[in-house]
């Protein structure tokens, strides 16, 4: 699955502190995610669409092997 | 869902019941006890170890959510694996008296594996870093 992650917290200058902070989760597993070696539960896909204020769809995208 | 981790306060004290449960170990294999001693020693041995590694390997993270439940389950897996291996191995390597002392190791052996894997994958875990902030 890939994610926009990266993107979307440059585009709210965001750190990945904050982020974690806002969800729940430590920064190693913001790293994690946005690097993809781990894959996310749903609760966690939905905080963090609901902290961007977008569609979980337009953050995370599965590929054709998911 | 309810969580079934000990807090995080346990684990100094599971560190400390399974550095006992190890030396004393060491002491009875090297220098030996007899009679009640022995008994008692092995006892202290064979629980200070496993409760000590579950006090490890189950007491909360600083910050614990879903990657490192996703780390505990995988280093369950991992020590598992390595358990049956070296079981397997012993099984068909050692044989006649000998084996009792694989059936005696064998008691602590998983909880050992199962410290030293989660540990070391939440060392791993600990230091991931992308440089960025």
């Amino acid at each position: 699955m890939k994610n926009k992650l990266k993107v979307a917290r440059a585009e709210r200058d965001i750190t990945q502190k904050q982020l974690a902070d806002a969800v729940g989760v430590s920064r190693q597993t913001i790293i994690a995610i946005e690097k993809g070696h781990f894959m996310l539960s749903t609760p966690l896909a939905l905080k963090i669409a609901r902290y961007f204020d977008r569609p979980v769809e337009s953050l995370f995208i599965l590929e054709p092997d998911d | 869902m309810k969580s079934l981790l000990f807090p995080l306060w346990v684990r100094p004290i599971g560190w400390a019941l399974f550095a006992l449960g190890v030396l004393l170990g060491l002491y009875v294999t090297q220098v030996g006890a007899s009679g009640i001693m022995e008994t008692i020693f092995i006892d202290t041995v064979i629980i200070s170890i496993i409760v000590g590694a579950l006090f490890i390997v189950f007491s909360r993270e600083r910050v614990e959510d879903e990657m490192t439940s996703a780390l505990r389950l995988r280093s369950l897996q991992l020590s598992l694996y390595i358990y049956c291996a070296v079981l397997i191995v012993c099984t068909l390597f050692i044989n006649g008296i000998n084996f009792l002392y694989v059936a005696l190791y064998n008691m602590v052996a998983f909880p050992i594996i199962h410290v030293i894997t989660f540990r070391v994958l939440m060392h791993r875990y600990y230091n991931i870093s992308d440089n960025e902030e």
